[in-house]
């Protein structure tokens, strides 16, 4: 087991290298400049003269910058050009160029990261004016946890005991009504129930008025007493969480039935009815126990599923987390931003895989990883 | 007197440095806590006195003294000088930092000095009209803002420091809010809050939650939003609706390549203004809110030659003038051709993302094809698209001049001088007697004299149609009840003369607190 | 002496069922299924012929005692074909059927040059279909011009394809008799726009999954059959598309997307770009299961090359579980677009576009609610075939 573990974690490496690699390539390679990108959200009228001379300033600092080494070569420099050559060679001459200059500044951000510099961001600032993305990101995974361990422990208490109780009483209305249900949930698209709570539930809506909308605290939540706190909190929770909640209920029922089915077939239950067990010793005693970590187990693994869930809600519901964060960095092509973030998903998706196929491997001793 | 003011921005500004921003929504913060020599009349629109009290301008408009109010000072207690004024000038020219769109206007300008502590002097060098509008510059704080290096200065996005009625004091939660406080030391009349706040909430429809919550005072909203909460009572009931026009607005247009054929004949152009049918588009889609623009001037200004009516929308009259200008559907299919049989197509470039352009080219679109002309909408990237611009690479733009003042210079946008070097004219507009109507006009200070000339200026761009212009943009507020002393006035409306009345007190005229 | 010599008579052999026939046995048998499917085929026939359903060019024409068909020359190349094309696909299982019968007769010889003439048969009959097309026209004026004519028959709602000036003068109107579902933003008629946009819907469900499906397949058998080094390696790049959620990689990818990239191709390839991994696994499972199976050695040892062995052999036989996942995989696309369109990172003429546009004014219900419930319907009917699927092939349930 331990030389597995160790194994996993350093086959995690290179798929972690990949990732950063993907993601910088996709974004260094789009056409259009980062920085100058970052105007199309403002509103207002810009000088583009102006802006160009100042995107200039701080592409160089952030290390953006385009070599056109092979281009200067074959078409001489930029200045001299009277128009800007066409053709198919000039066209792969640049792309050669553009590519070769996303590698040079991935090897520079590489560098950085291995000394713990992840660079700068482009569009944001901390609350203390740092624009360290770790920083920025750290500021605002208390929110991204809060919700997503809410949610999570919201699914574990709902679908244990749904799952057991379809496979109770398997094949009777219950077991198919719940299947049923539990898919035409899954089915709801997560904006329609979005809007539909926004708009009938929420604040300034148009229906109950109960909840709130926006952010997970009042405004001047700092000065709450701890139950206050708490109250605030979870009365602001409420909605962000039942829209992340109700898509994972199906496919986790789902296996809780298969998995407490599995055990009410097996040997050792047939031989525990034979000696003459109550029905409800063999299920609750016997079957459940044995049934309870595969079903923890598929729980842990779903967790990086309901933290790619975790954006789209956060952006309906303008939850500032790492996943608003992300969104805003992208339309931004704020690439330090990015890529700490999803290495960030990266590290916590294979944590959760690695925790999930260990749990998996001690529940179970029939299986071995070689 | 006192309680907080509670506002919003869409969008998070990216500095607050009161030179180097370039958002308004970080114009808005700096307008509360840095001053400027002159300030205008909110009704009259003429000049009044702020920090400088008394100002002369030489008879050949070259030199224009002002003389500080000695009672002027920083919210540290320093007083206003003249050292402050030179310094904050030379910051601007300083090519080195990062506002090269402000020290643009200082081009002709030939410096700045001291006079004395209390009197500074500007030299220009050719007779400008705007010239005193140009030297009425904010005023910084050298003890603050002194610099060595220009990237010190650049660098700076969170130090707002000035002599204005409210304070910035590391009030910036990023993500969150911006708080202004008021500035127990202001030297003009007490500031009306204690505290200012804006908040972020970026989607309209969170920030209407808000502020029918409670959560906010005052909120901009869209003509949409606007229409469905005027009829509602309990809105009415509980906030006052204001609809205004204010010279930063601006307008926006459809730029029309003036170089590229077709719309280099002005009957093309004409007929594509007949095209597009504006009071449709405004009464619709923008629920009337704004005007259909003629020109490039605010219609409350004395530039702006109000005689004039926008072209009205008509398929015959566009469908003569094409034919005039040579195109006709010659093969029955259906699109125009012109006589050696190209068909009149043609791209339409944006950069906006925005819902409401998108949905208004598609509807203006629609009706070219069915003209039979062949449009095809591109969105391109902003980077993208100011090369284009520069290049004077695209056939067709939509865009909006915003942030004008109440006078304006056109010769930016239109004089002939601006096409090359990537400047503001990327349209190619050409014509000798709109230069000499521009020229003419910005070197004469005498008013009525030089709008004269402004009226001809405004009748020459209704008949050439370089830009088929769309519409004078208004802005829309809802401002809580709870808020006294809010008015409309010419210029638009100002929060630093509002008051919080008292909680629970029934709303009555008068003044007071 | 007992007769132990064995009879010549032989016992009536039992008749052999391919897999494939045994699933959709199992299929019909389960109501949900065949209502689900029932759905599916309708879902495809409305988003073909949505312009006889919806739209402003009449089926019908007479003019100065003139007949004419105006619609078929308003069809696009794409919607005549895809029109062809699913006519084909109806009627070809009937022709087949009857073929079959008839090969039999013929003897198993004859039964391929009998398939290969039907063949033939079909691929003239749609070519010179698509030859004798009129050229299309973009623009026609036959819904102002109503009254000049004889006797038009328009399609069930009469209403412009494109808004313009007059639809935006009736925007968000709700629904009455001209506008059964109303109207939107800028007036065009809502029934419109959830068939224009079931077209999206399907063509981005399939495209996308195709796309994923394909990848996942190539690279899923390549890693499961040969395994050791080269499924290490394609293990980690899957990996690398696994370890990020998709719809993180997918706003990446979508935000610096070129705009002069058609966007509903954009978010068709993206989405099927980054939704392989789930297809690699099923197939790389099923090739490491496959691959030691007699049948595969028997393959390799009659010296088959590997290509066709992992085409012809063991492919077809890991296909169950990719079914399954394409199935569930559509679901996924049409899901995912709405999300996307949600975004903001790419303007599509979906059923997500119409929810995301009555998002903010709830009150004018008939827009959200006809692609909310668009998309519920949609989503629920591949979902409940996906179970019933995964449920036909679950090797318990054998007959």
């Amino acid at each position: 087991m331990k030389t597995y573990i160790i194994q996993r974690l350093l086959l995690m490496i290179p798929t972690l290298i990949g990732i950063t690699i993907v993601t910088y390539f996709i974004v260094r390679l789009a056409p259009g400049d980062p920085i100058e990108a970052m105007i199309r959200n403002q509103s207002g009228n810009i000088d583009p003269k102006a802006m160009k001379e100042s995107a200039q300033k701080i592409r160089e600092r952030l290390g953006l910058i385009e070599y056109h080494y092979l281009r200067d070569r074959l078409f001489g420099p930029e200045k001299t050009w009277k128009e800007k050559p066409t053709g198919v060679l000039f066209g792969v001459t640049d792309a050669a160029d553009k590519v070769a200059s996303a590698a040079v500044g991935y090897v520079q951000w590489f560098g950085h990261l291995c000394v713990g510099n992840f660079g700068e961001s482009i569009k944001y600032r901390t609350s203390g004016g740092s624009r360290n993305p770790l920083l920025l990101i750290a500021e605002r995974i208390p929110v991204t946890a809060t919700l997503n361990i809410i949610a999570e422990t919201l699914i574990f208490v709902i679908t244990i005991p749904l799952g057991f109780a379809a496979a109770r009483y398997q094949g009777k209305w219950f077991d198919r009504a719940s299947s049923f249900v539990l898919l035409a949930l899954w089915s709801i698209p997560a904006i329609l129930a979005a809007t539909l709570l926004i708009g009938y539930l929420g604040l300034g809506g148009r229906g109950l008025e109960w909840f709130p909308i926006g952010n997970l605290h009042s405004f001047g939540y700092e000065k709450l007493p701890l139950g206050a706190y708490l109250k605030d909190l979870l009365w602001h929770a409420a909605l962000p969480v039942v829209c992340l909640v109700y898509g994972g209920l199906a496919y986790l029922a789902k296996m809780g039935r298969a998995s407490l089915l599995e055990n009410l077939r097996a040997d050792y239950v047939r031989t525990a009815r034979a000696k003459g067990l109550p029905e409800e010793r063999v299920v609750y005693h016997h079957a459940l126990r044995n049934s309870l970590l595969p079903m923890i187990t598929a729980l842990v693994l779903s967790i990086p599923g309901l933290i790619g869930g975790s954006v789209i809600v956060e952006y309906i519901f303008s939850i500032q987390g790492t996943g608003l964060l992300l969104v805003d960095a992208a339309k931004a092509y704020d690439l330090a931003l990015m890529m700490a973030e999803t290495l960030l998903y990266g590290v916590l998706t294979l944590v959760f895989l690695l925790v999930g196929d260990v749990l998996y491997a001690w529940a179970d001793p029939r299986v071995r990883y070689e | 007197m006192g309680g907080t003011l509670r506002g919003n921005f869409n969008a998070e500004p990216q500095t607050l440095n009161p030179l180097t921003y370039k958002d308004l929504y970080a114009r808005y913060v700096k307008e509360y806590v840095v001053e400027a020599l002159l300030d205008r009349d909110p009704d009259t629109l003429q000049f009044i006195p702020w920090l400088a009290d008394r100002w002369e301008v030489s008879p050949d408009g070259l030199v224009i003294t002002f003389h500080l109010d000695p009672r002027a000072k920083f919210s540290d207690g320093m007083p206003v000088t003249a050292d402050d004024v030179v310094f904050t000038y030379q910051t601007i020219v300083n090519p080195k930092i990062d506002c090269q769109s402000l020290a643009s206007y200082f081009e002709d300008c030939r410096g700045c000095e001291k006079i004395d502590d209390r009197t500074v002097r500007f030299t220009w060098k050719k007779p400008y009209f705007l010239s005193l509008e140009f030297s009425a510059i904010d005023v910084l704080p050298k003890h603050v803002y002194q610099f060595k290096d220009a990237k010190e200065f650049n660098d700076i996005n969170d130090i707002l420091v000035g002599s204005g009625p409210y304070k910035f004091n590391k009030g910036w939660k990023t993500g969150q809010h911006i708080i202004l406080e008021r500035n127990e030391n202001y030297w003009g009349n007490p500031p009306s809050f204690d505290r200012v706040v804006y908040r972020f909430i970026l989607e309209e429809q969170a920030s209407v939650q808000a502020i029918l919550a409670g959560e906010l005072d005052f909120l901009a909203v869209t003509p949409e939003w606007w229409m469905k909460l005027k009829e509602r009572p309990d809105v009415t009931d509980r906030f006052n609706l204001y609809r205004y026009s204010t010279p930063s607005n601006g307008y926006s247009y459809i730029g029309w390549n003036n170089t590229r054929p077709p719309f280099d004949d002005a009957r093309v152009r004409l007929a594509m203004t007949h095209l597009v049918w504006r009071d449709q588009i405004l009464k619709y889609m923008d629920y009337g809110v704004g005007l259909v623009a003629t020109g490039s001037f605010w219609p409350p200004s004395p530039q702006c030659d109000t005689g004039i009516n926008p072209w009205p929308f008509d398929r015959d009259a566009a469908r003569k003038l094409l034919k005039e200008a040579g195109w006709e559907d010659r093969n029955g299919d259906g699109w125009l051709e012109n006589a050696e049989g190209k068909r009149f197509e043609f791209e339409f470039c944006t950069a906006s993302g925005a819902q409401a352009t998108r949905d208004e080219i598609r509807i203006i679109g629609e009706e070219f094809r069915r003209m039979g002309i062949d449009m095809h909408v591109r969105l391109y990237e902003w980077s993208i698209f100011t090369v284009k611009l520069d290049n004077r690479d695209f056939d067709v733009v939509m865009l909006a001049w915003g942030g004008g003042g109440v006078e304006e210079d056109p010769y930016q946008t239109f004089h002939s001088s601006q096409i090359a070097n990537r400047g503001s004219n990327f349209i190619s507009f050409r014509s000798a007697e709109a230069d000499r109507l521009i020229e003419t006009a910005r070197m004469t200070l005498d008013a009525p004299k030089r709008n004269a000339l402004y009226h001809q200026f405004h009748r020459l761009l209704h008949r050439e149609q370089p830009y088929t212009f769309m519409f004078d943009r208004e802005s829309l507020r809802l401002v809580s009840k709870r808020v006294r002393g809010t008015q409309v006035h010419k210029m638009g409306m100002f929060p630093m003369e509002w008051w919080i009345g008292r909680e629970g007190a029934v709303p009555r005229e008068g003044r007071g607190p | 002496m007992s007769s132990l010599l064995p009879t010549t008579e032989a016992a009536p052999l039992a008749r052999s069922r391919s897999y494939g026939a045994i699933v959709w046995r199992q299929l019909r048998k389960r109501p949900s299924a065949m209502g689900s499917l029932g759905i599916i085929v309708l879902l495809a026939l409305v988003a073909i012929l949505a312009p006889f359903i919806a739209g402003e060019v009449p089926i019908r024409w007479v003019e100065n005692g003139q007949v004419s068909w105006p619609i078929f020359r308003y069809l696009s190349n794409g919607e005549y074909a895809a029109m062809l094309g699913f006519a084909l696909v109806l009627l070809a299982p009937i022709t087949v059927r009857l073929l079959r019968s008839g090969a039999h007769r013929a003897g198993t010889g004859g039964w391929r040059w009998v398939f290969l003439a039907h063949l033939a048969i079909w691929v003239a009959v749609a070519v010179s279909l698509v030859a004798w097309r009129e050229p299309e026209r973009r623009y026609g004026f036959y819904l102002e011009r109503a009254a000049e004519a004889e006797s038009a028959w328009f399609p069930l709602i009469a209403t412009p394809r494109h808004p313009g000036y007059e639809s935006v003068a009736h925007r968000d109107e709700a629904p009455s008799w001209r506008h059964p579902l109303g109207t939107d933003r800028l007036g065009q008629d809502i029934v419109l726009r959830i068939l224009y946009g079931a077209r999206t819907a399907m063509t981005i469900g399939f495209v996308a999954v195709g796309i994923g499906a394909s990848i996942g397949i190539v690279l899923g058998s390549v890693s499961g059959y040969f395994g050791r080094w080269v499924d290490l390696v394609l293990m980690r790049v899957a990996e690398v598309f696994m370890f990020i959620p998709q719809i993180v990689l997918i706003i990446i990818i979508l935000a610096v997307t070129p705009s002069w990239v058609p966007p509903l191709w954009a978010v068709v390839f993206v989405i099927g770009v980054t939704g392989w991994t789930g297809y690699y696994r099923y197939m790389r499972a099923e090739l490491l299961r496959i691959r030691s199976e007699d049948y595969i050695t028997a393959a390799r040892a009659l010296g088959i090359p590997t290509w066709r062995l992992l085409l012809r052999h063991a492919v077809p036989n890991g296909m169950a579980p990719i079914l399954v996942g394409a199935t569930f995989g559509i679901a996924g696309a049409v899901f995912l677009e709405a999300s996307l369109a949600f975004l903001n990172l790419v303007q599509t003429p979906s059923w997500g576009e119409l929810l995301n546009d009555g998002r903010q004014h709830l009150e004018y219900w008939w827009g959200w609610a006809s692609a909310g419930g668009a998309i519920f319907l949609t989503v629920f009917v591949y979902n409940l075939l996906g179970e019933a699927i995964r449920d036909a092939i679950d090797p318990r349930l054998k007959i």
